[in-house]
């Protein structure tokens, strides 16, 4: 478990003090996938970066586990580390070294015997799908690919959690999803808890549980990503930039289906109900993690309004009211 | 002076005193460069007061040796020479003044290229919980071990050239002999037959540290 208790943070450049994390409180339970989500600036990174102590904070307390971490130095962070993988954006693999090498580095320092290394570096290869490319140099293979061994090389001394900072940022939608899957087998085969930093709108869909949104280094809310969807929370939305063309006449409504129930059997019940006709302007189903939501909007005459809403009102939907079709 | 009377009479003699007093001196300045380029590397990126005025310090030092005119520090290390217990007029002698100005040259050199080691490479190692020295050891000097490759042939270069010098304190080398045998005493063909070894080692110097660059990239 790693509890963020008021943990602030400040850079200090030359001419201002810019605030990273302000007084953010947080819990992250074991063997979940937690997204933290902000747009580029938002202090996610930072925070991520903390649990490791690649930043240190000013002030509250950081526990991972019973440790307070803020507390830890020298030989004792460095073992501490050694429990918590981590991958980045850009990869971070050795370009010198073949794949081989780079996954066993961490075994190689550990002082581990040639056998045993041999052994485990298979291991891990076959865990990331990279069994074929062990003699390859970095050069040799794809995004995806490097992300793999550099996947490989943080899972080599068994970690409990990884962190991943932007780690799909750099890939293709295709690699992306792959990358995902593979993470998600990885908390669910070897049940280690995985914080994943992300801008990413699809990451947080497929892969996270539950996800903490961030803005100028303050925690906006925190909760299970579907339900901060279906809320239409106000804080996600800062993050989606969706261009919703819809008409400029009439009321614009827009539906949230909740898990419980299906959107075309209330649509179509309702036009019979009320006896009014309305046009659909768009919908779209979105996945989250094996949950399949939908958004549909509608826009009805302004006579017809209210009795839409109060008949609306009445069921499982969740309603909003898109203001101005011109914005 | 005929082609054969150069081949048969200098060429072995002063080919092989070059290659001794670069070679050793290359030996000592790699060691002591890649420690000491390390340092300004290390002492460089370290956020600490003290360590930072320690950088400034070791850095003004290079600096100073390496704005050194090489002929000048010949006969300034001198008594150093000296003091070592070495023959200060000899071919021994000249490896003294050779190597104080190869350690700077191939520690800014080094120091260079470790500086280009992608950052994030050494954060990745920091988070896998290695310690400062595996950092430096088995991550940054062997990722930036084709550019220090690239530098050390570039060194090696620079050494040919500075030993040319060697004749200044009367020690031998194929500089010195198109200096003393071809300037000095206006015999045009020794000169050539020197400067064309030279040019033929030089390249072949050029051709085998592109081939290690190839191999440990």
């Amino acid at each position: 478990m790693i509890v963020f208790e008021h943990v602030k943070k400040t850079f200090k450049s030359k001419n201002n003090i810019v605030s990273a994390i302000n007084d953010v409180s947080l819990t992250i339970e074991d063997g979940e996938i937690f997204g933290l989500v902000g747009q580029s600036g938002a202090g996610k990174s930072t925070l991520l970066r903390t649990i490791n102590q690649l930043e240190k904070i000013d002030s509250g307390s950081i526990l991972v586990n019973g440790v307070d971490v803020s507390t830890l130095k020298g030989k004792a962070l460095r073992d501490f580390r050694k429990g918590i993988a981590m991958i980045f954006q850009h990869f971070s693999i050795m370009e010198t070294q073949t794949v081989y090498q780079n996954i066993a580095l961490p075994l190689v320092c550990e002082h581990w015997k040639r056998k045993d290394i041999d052994a485990r570096v298979h291991e891990l290869a076959e865990i990331v799908g990279l069994t074929e490319k062990l003699q390859s140099k970095p050069r040799e293979l794809s995004g995806g690919q490097k992300q793999r061994v550099a996947i490989a090389r943080s899972l080599a001394l068994n970690p409990k959690i990884l962190l991943c900072d932007e780690a799909t940022s750099a890939l293709d939608p295709i690699t992306t999803d792959s990358i995902l899957d593979l993470l998600k087998k990885i908390n669910k085969d070897l049940g280690i808890t995985i914080i994943i930093v992300t801008h990413q709108m699809e990451v947080i869909k497929s892969a996270c549980k539950r996800i903490a949104i961030l803005k100028d280094g303050n925690l906006l809310e925190v909760g299970e990503t579907d339900d901060l969807f279906l809320s239409s929370s106000s804080a996600l939305k800062t993050l989606v930039v969706e261009d919703e063309i819809v008409p400029t006449t009439g009321k614009n409504i827009k539906l949230y289906f909740p898990k419980t129930c299906t959107a075309e059997s209330i649509i179509t019940k309702m036009a019979r109900d009320l006896n009014c006709d309305f046009s659909i302007v768009w919908g779209k189903l979105e996945k989250f993690q094996e949950l399949v939501l939908g958004t549909l909007i509608i826009n009805v005459s302004e006579e017809n309004f209210d009795r839409v809403i109060e008949y609306l009102g009445k069921t499982d939907v969740r309603v909003e009211i898109i203001e101005g079709g011109d914005r | 002076m005929s082609l054969k009377t150069y081949i048969t009479e200098y060429l072995g003699k002063y080919l092989l005193t070059t290659l001794e007093m670069v070679g050793i001196t290359l030996l000592i300045g790699a060691v002591i460069g890649t420690i000491l380029g390390s340092l300004l590397y290390i002492t460089r990126k370290s956020k600490k007061k003290w360590v930072q005025v320690l950088y400034k310090v070791l850095d003004f030092i290079v600096g100073l040796i390496r704005s050194f005119p090489f002929y000048i520090l010949i006969f300034v290390l001198l008594p150093f020479t000296r003091l070592l217990g070495l023959r200060a007029m000899s071919n021994e002698g000249f490896i003294v003044p050779l190597t104080i100005a190869a350690i700077p040259f191939i520690g800014k050199i080094i120091e260079g290229s470790l500086i280009e080691v992608n950052e994030g490479v050494v954060e990745a190692a920091t988070s896998l919980g290695l310690s400062p020295w595996q950092i430096i050891t088995r991550v940054v000097l062997r990722e930036a071990l084709p550019s220090i490759v690239s530098g050390i042939t570039l060194s090696l270069i620079t050494l040919i050239g500075y030993s040319a010098m060697s004749g200044a304190v009367g020690a031998d080398s194929l500089g010195s002999f198109a200096y003393n045998f071809g300037m000095i005493s206006y015999d045009t063909a020794a000169m050539l037959y020197a400067v064309g070894t030279i040019v033929i080692l030089v390249v072949l110097v050029q051709t085998i540290g592109n081939f290690i660059y190839k191999l440990v990239k």
